[in-house]
């Protein structure tokens, strides 16, 4: 699985925010994008995730392992987005959240199990009855990732996912999210202000230079 | 009379939906028209056509045939023939087969009108059981005031009664002004809906009676060959088949009789004003305990034209058309609104506001806003003490030269689905039981208008034995009734009025 | 923006077919009907009658607007405004005729003031004081305000959950103004933009209100929408083009009435500008404290006169001027209860069907709606507001007119198509701010997550915006059952609902039949009101699991 962005030109009524951005992501490998706000990162992931909004007028190419996913509208495109806020539904129970991601086709005992090796992981057995309002910001995070990990996405994308947390949980959670990427082996892209997230390659979209970590 | 294998179809010709009557007309007036042939002189007029005598032209023939490929009966109206030159008697005679004679004599006359009698009360019996027999099953939707609790009842009890003796659903659409009733029934006729229309039944009399049926929207004529009105005494009471100024035709039968009377509460007053002078000394030495509700509502035009009928020294020239534009209306009407002028200054609220209706006045009584409250039915006091809705000691009394009165009719619009039904609620709202429950002043009091003296024994022991009437007043203690005027001078003084008064 | 304007379109349809037989096409009088433009102009007393409704009508809402600001500004976190959000909504529910009557009984000289006045004076007999049906329509004013400040404030509160208040209000204490002052000066005009759309629709309904009008409203001359009822209601179908005539006045007068608003709202905020930017930082403390009296005050007397009819239905004698009713049964009770079948099934099936009919619209206007671009939804919002602003009286004769020459009416369809016509527009408004303000990451979440754009709707969306289906629901049911012309001029009698019922029965004067009728009118409203706020707690409450079950050791995953 690996995710190629070529010749990506996004800009806005009277404003280019970027000309000719190309990346290419391996599988596993974490790419974090990092410039003053403003610059793009944002829009760059909804344009990604198909989301974009339509004063947007975007170029570009995007492959997910070889396949062009340019045309396809938001829902048909296998990416995990992660945004700041967890955004756990509020009306359905923890269980409820991570189930509402697997796919169609498993019968119910298998659900089941995949719900609760997800729950496993995020280190809350047998917290699938409790409400997301009555769980830590630490907790909604993981089970938040664990959600988007059990659609089976090829492409990770997270924007800014760690900057509501306190710097102790961030080191955690941080840890918690590169580990699942990379054990699944999907290719990542992370936006972010905070030069403790990066972790890998490092590109800044500041107009002017392109580094690597 | 026998089908005929010929289908006569004319231009103007128009099935009509109801075979059995057509059937029992038709029947009746062929032979009558042929006693009338008979035994009645004709002449011969200058185009060398005959009219017969008496003189009001009988309806022209209705032939009855027989479709062979349906096989349903279809009954066909004709225009008027034009006149032949063949004697009429002979045309008749002819028509039916009969061998033309050149005279009858009186015996075969007698015994030819009595098997006809018999003959047609049979026929008359056996259709009205086919009415009842397709009446059943259907619903009625009868459309009537709405805002007594004595007439939702009384109407509930109908339903009832309705129901379980006939199999017929009565529903009652209660409505606030009757006036929308007739605007749908003119839209439906302008959207030809010949069929099929929202009312079957209607409560009315007057104005809303003319516009109707000038118009044709009423069935008729049906009101004489129901069972029940042989209890009517139509002679005796000519104000049962005139409506509005007009005979009736056979377009609505009456319901009921309405009276303009006052109602006053004993505590307050001892002797109440009976007549337009008295009532003027009452307002000015009592300020502010009268009114009366302002026109358009009918009781004030009403109460309008009693004071009118008072004051006036000719009240027969009342009975001509007349209108707003008139010299001649402003002529008569000086003497009204010069009482009125001296009048509106003791009135309640001193005449700067009316209520808006009748109804809207016995909560006033009811509250001692006001002596005086004034209504149509005769007997509304002792009902409304029962329901608690006028004190104890409320009284009636009405004006010592008499008041006007009037008729209530029901009459069934001419695209109404449920013919045979409507028949049949009328027929029944006409008989002995239900005038003697609608009389009954406990529950309604509305007089009835069957004749005692056409009623069988036992039915006229149960009507004399309806409860005293305490709080209202009897039909014998209700002084002479005056006749309502022409209808145009309730139009001309609602208008009159409102320009007089309108501006407050 | 198709799909929202056909029903705009049928009422536009129905109004010009009202205002034909003004310009010589008439339906229903085809003998020499009177001539409609100079009946009107020759109508006496025509002068006073328009600028009594003009002036009834600004005076209202003006008065209507002044209590909300009052309101906003002397409640906001007392516990006025938490018993506001309980008691408003059934306030709201009460029928118009029994608020009037209540008002009636209040006000007139026979009232509740007169016996008051009786028994400190000692009078036997009531005064002949005109307090109710007076000439200059102050009753009408009174009603209409106690008929409308319910609704406006209603409408403030749903607005303030969109609107950053608690951040405004410390923002502006952090530059030194007092709390009540941050109210006038910062939060109302945002909060002002918000209730612009309904304060026209308040505006429009007290010109054209007919009920209220006929009961407390002048009578010599009567306010115009009397006048044309009047008018329809002539047996000889003399009027009918007059009428119209009449109807085409006030659609014009109504227009005249919306200018003269919006004139007097730029003149207020052009000279207030200064003051707002002035620099006074502090009022007076008393007049919050007559503010918040005054507004007690209002809501008092509407449940006042609510109690007033709810008594009246028990009461058989009340003589004057005995302070106390001195017959009580619950014969009337006992006599109608069983008749209410019919009216009642009747009116909650046709609330059911035409707001489940309005509600699926709404939303499936919204769901487009996120297609379109600003200038279009806000061209949408101000179509689907048209209904709303034709009085309908207007409206409801010539959609008769139609409807019987289509051979349509007498229908359950119709019936519910001409309730559509009038409760779609609250549902739709009602929701619409909701759709706004709901995150549509949460949907973008569902996408990327399902897959499938159907689920995410069903399971997501609709769920989480739950609570606002349900207000705009009970909204839409209550308006559906106190719909009195719809129901009748369509459904050509047939329909029987609590309101025809009502109204019919009221017009013999009867207090405690249409006090009874009053009644059971409010409780379907508040029967699906407790309902709405009951059910999402007790859904919460079973499945979610009790905080103290946790185990320990989260406390160190965490």
């Amino acid at each position: 699985m690996s995710l190629l962005l070529q010749d990506i030109r996004l800009s806005l009524p009277g404003q280019v925010l970027l000309s000719s951005f190309s990346l290419t992501v391996a599988p596993g490998e974490i790419v974090s994008l990092m410039g003053p706000s403003g610059c793009g990162k944002s829009s760059l992931l909804a344009y990604i995730c198909g989301i974009a909004h339509e004063s947007l007028s975007t170029q570009g190419h995007i492959f997910i392992d070889g396949q062009q996913i340019n045309g396809r509208p938001a829902h048909q495109r296998p990416i995990g987005l992660m945004f700041q806020d967890d955004l756990l539904f509020p009306h359905m129970s923890v269980a409820g959240n991570l189930a509402f991601a697997l796919p169609r086709h498993l019968s119910g005992k298998e659900r089941r199990q995949r719900v609760e090796d997800a729950l496993n992981r995020a280190q809350l057995p047998g917290q699938g009855q409790a409400r997301p309002d009555q769980l830590s910001g630490g907790e909604r995070a993981r089970v938040s990732l664990m959600r988007t990990l059990l659609a089976e996405p090829r492409a990770l994308l997270l924007d800014e996912p760690f900057s509501r947390l306190d710097a102790r949980l961030r080191q955690q959670v941080r840890q918690f999210v590169f580990d699942q990427a990379r054990r699944k082996g999907i290719p990542t892209l992370l936006v972010t202000h905070d030069e403790q997230d990066c972790h890998g390659r490092v590109i800044s979209l500041d107009t002017r230079r392109t580094n690597d970590a | 009379m026998g089908h005929q294998e010929i289908l006569w179809k004319r231009p103007g010709c128009r099935p009509l939906a109801e075979p059995h009557l057509c059937h029992l007309h038709c029947f009746i007036r062929c032979f009558i028209r042929c006693f009338i042939a008979i035994g009645v002189q004709k002449q011969r007029g200058k185009d060398g056509s005959y009219t017969t005598y008496p003189a009001r032209r009988p309806p022209a023939p209705k032939h009855c045939a027989a479709i062979p490929r349906t096989g349903k009966c279809v009954y066909y109206t004709a225009r008027r023939q034009p006149e032949m030159k063949r004697s009429f008697s002979m045309r008749i005679q002819s028509h039916f087969c009969l061998p033309v004679r050149p005279a009858f004599n009186l015996q075969r006359l007698l015994s030819m009108m009595f098997a006809l009698l018999l003959s047609s009360a049979a026929l008359a019996q056996h259709n009205w059981d086919k009415i009842l027999e397709q009446a059943r099953g259907q619903t009625v939707y009868m459309t009537a005031w709405g805002g007594s609790e004595s007439v939702n009842d009384f109407l509930y009890w109908a339903g009832q009664q309705l129901d379980k003796n006939y199999g017929i659903r009565l529903h009652h659409v209660k409505v606030t002004n009757i006036s929308s009733v007739i605007s749908r029934m003119t839209a439906e006729s302008r959207a030809r809906r010949r069929h099929g229309g929202a009312i079957d039944l209607l409560w009315i009399n007057g104005e809303n009676f003319r516009t109707l049926y000038s118009k044709g929207l009423l069935y008729a004529p049906f009101v004489t060959d129901l069972p029940n009105w042989r209890f009517v005494d139509a002679q005796a009471n000519p104000g049962l088949v005139n409506d509005a100024g007009m005979p009736t035709e056979g377009a609505e039968a009456p319901w009921g009789l309405a009276r303009l009377v006052f109602m006053y509460d004993k505590n307050h007053i001892e002797n109440p004003p009976q007549s337009a002078a008295q009532l003027l000394r009452f307002c000015r030495t009592h300020p502010g305990r009268f009114t009366y509700p302002a026109p358009p509502d009918f009781v004030g035009t009403a109460f309008l034209e009693q004071l009118l009928t008072e004051l006036i020294k000719d009240p027969s020239r009342l009975q001509q058309p007349t209108s707003m534009g008139d010299k001649d209306f402003k002529q008569i009407t000086k003497p009204l609104w010069a009482f009125l002028d001296k009048l509106h200054p003791y009135l309640w609220h001193a005449g700067h506001s009316f209520p808006l209706s009748s109804s809207a006045m016995k909560p006033l009584l009811n509250d001692g806003a006001l002596d005086i409250a004034i209504t149509f039915n005769p007997a509304e006091a002792t009902a409304s003490i029962r329901e608690g809705t006028l004190p104890a000691s409320t009284a009636t009394y009405t004006h010592a030269s008499g008041t006007l009165g009037n008729t209530h009719f029901l009459a069934i619009p001419k695209n109404s689905s449920s013919r045979a039904a409507a028949l049949v609620t009328i027929n029944f709202l006409l008989s002995p039981g239900a005038q003697r429950r609608k009389a009954n002043p406990e529950l309604w009091g509305d007089p009835t208008v069957l004749s005692l003296d056409r009623l069988p024994p036992h039915e006229r022991q149960a009507f004399l034995k309806l409860p005293h009437n305490p709080a209202g007043l009897d039909i014998e203690k209700l002084g002479p009734g005056l006749p309502e005027p022409h209808p145009s001078w309730a139009r001309a003084l609602k208008q009159s009025w409102l320009q007089h008064y309108q501006a407050g | 923006m198709l799909a929202a304007a056909i029903l705009p379109l049928v009422g536009l349809t129905g109004l010009l077919a009202s205002l034909l037989p003004a310009f010589g096409w008439s339906p229903v009088a085809d003998q020499s009907p009177l001539p409609a433009w100079s009946t009107l102009t020759s109508l006496s007393g025509l002068t006073q009658m328009l600028t009594v409704t003009l002036i009834t009508g600004l005076a209202s809402t003006a008065l209507s607007l002044l209590f909300v600001l009052i309101f906003a500004c002397c409640c906001w976190k007392t516990r006025l405004w938490t018993l506001a959000e309980f008691t408003l909504p059934p306030l709201l529910c009460i029928p118009h005729t029994a608020l009037a009557a209540g008002v009636s009984f209040l006000l007139a000289p026979t009232g509740v003031l007169g016996r008051l006045l009786a028994a400190i004076n000692g009078w036997e007999i009531p005064p002949d004081l005109t307090t109710i049906n007076d000439a200059w329509g102050l009753s009408l004013i009174f009603t209409l305000v106690l008929k409308e400040a319910p609704f406006l404030a209603l409408m403030a509160i749903s607005a303030c959950r969109q609107i950053p208040v608690e951040k405004l209000l410390v923002t502006g204490q952090s530059l030194g103004y007092s709390p009540s002052l941050c109210w006038v000066k910062i939060v109302w005009t945002p909060l002002y933009r918000a209730l612009r759309l309904p304060v026209l629709t308040v505006l429009i309904y007290s010109i054209s209100v007919v009920d209220i009008s006929m009961m407390t409203g002048p009578s010599l001359p009567p306010t115009l929408p009397v006048q044309i009822l009047l008018w329809y209601q002539d047996p000889d179908l003399l009027y009918q083009a007059p009428a119209a005539a009449a109807v085409a006045l006030l659609l014009v007068l109504s227009a005249i009435a919306v200018l003269c608003y919006l004139a007097a709202e730029k003149g207020v905020s052009y000279c207030l500008q200064p003051w707002i930017t002035g620099g006074l930082r502090h009022l007076p403390h008393w007049i919050f404290m007559i503010g918040r009296g005054l507004w007690s005050g209002l809501s008092a007397t509407s449940l006042g006169c609510l109690l007033l009819v709810a008594l009246w239905s028990f009461i058989t004698r009340w003589p004057f001027p005995d302070m106390l009713p001195c017959d009580w049964s619950l014969q009337l009770w006992s006599r109608h209860v069983h008749r209410l079948q019919t009216p009642l099934s009747t009116t909650l099936t046709l609330a059911l069907l035409s707001t489940l009919a309005a509600l699926v619209l709404a939303v499936t206007l919204l769901e487009l709606g996120k297609y379109q671009t600003d200038r279009l939804r806000k061209a949408t919002t101000i179509t689907v507001y048209i209904p709303l602003l034709i009085p309908q009286i207007a409206l409801m004769p010539g959609i008769q007119t139609l409807l019987i020459s289509l051979n349509i009416d007498g229908l359950w369809a119709t019936v519910i198509g001409c309730h559509l016509l009038f409760v779609f527009p609250y549902c739709y408004l009602s929701l619409a701010q909701s759709w706004r303000s709901y995150d549509a990451r949460y949907s973008q979440t569902g996408h990327l997550l399902s897959g499938s754009r159907l689920r995410t709707f069903l399971y997501i969306k609709l769920p989480m915006l739950l609570p606002c289906l349900l207000t705009s629901s009970l909204l839409g049911a209550s308006i559906s059952s106190a719909l009195y012309l719809p129901t009748l001029m369509p459904g050509a009698g047939r329909f029987e609902t609590l309101t025809t019922e009502a109204v019919a029965l009221s017009s013999g004067g009867s207090r405690s039949l249409l006090a009874l009728y009053a009644l059971v009118q409010v409780m379907p409203p508040l029967a699906i009101m407790a309902m709405a706020k009951l059910l999402p707690a007790a859904l919460k409450r079973r499945t979610g699991r009790p905080l103290e079950t946790r185990p320990a050791h989260k406390e160190n995953a965490a």
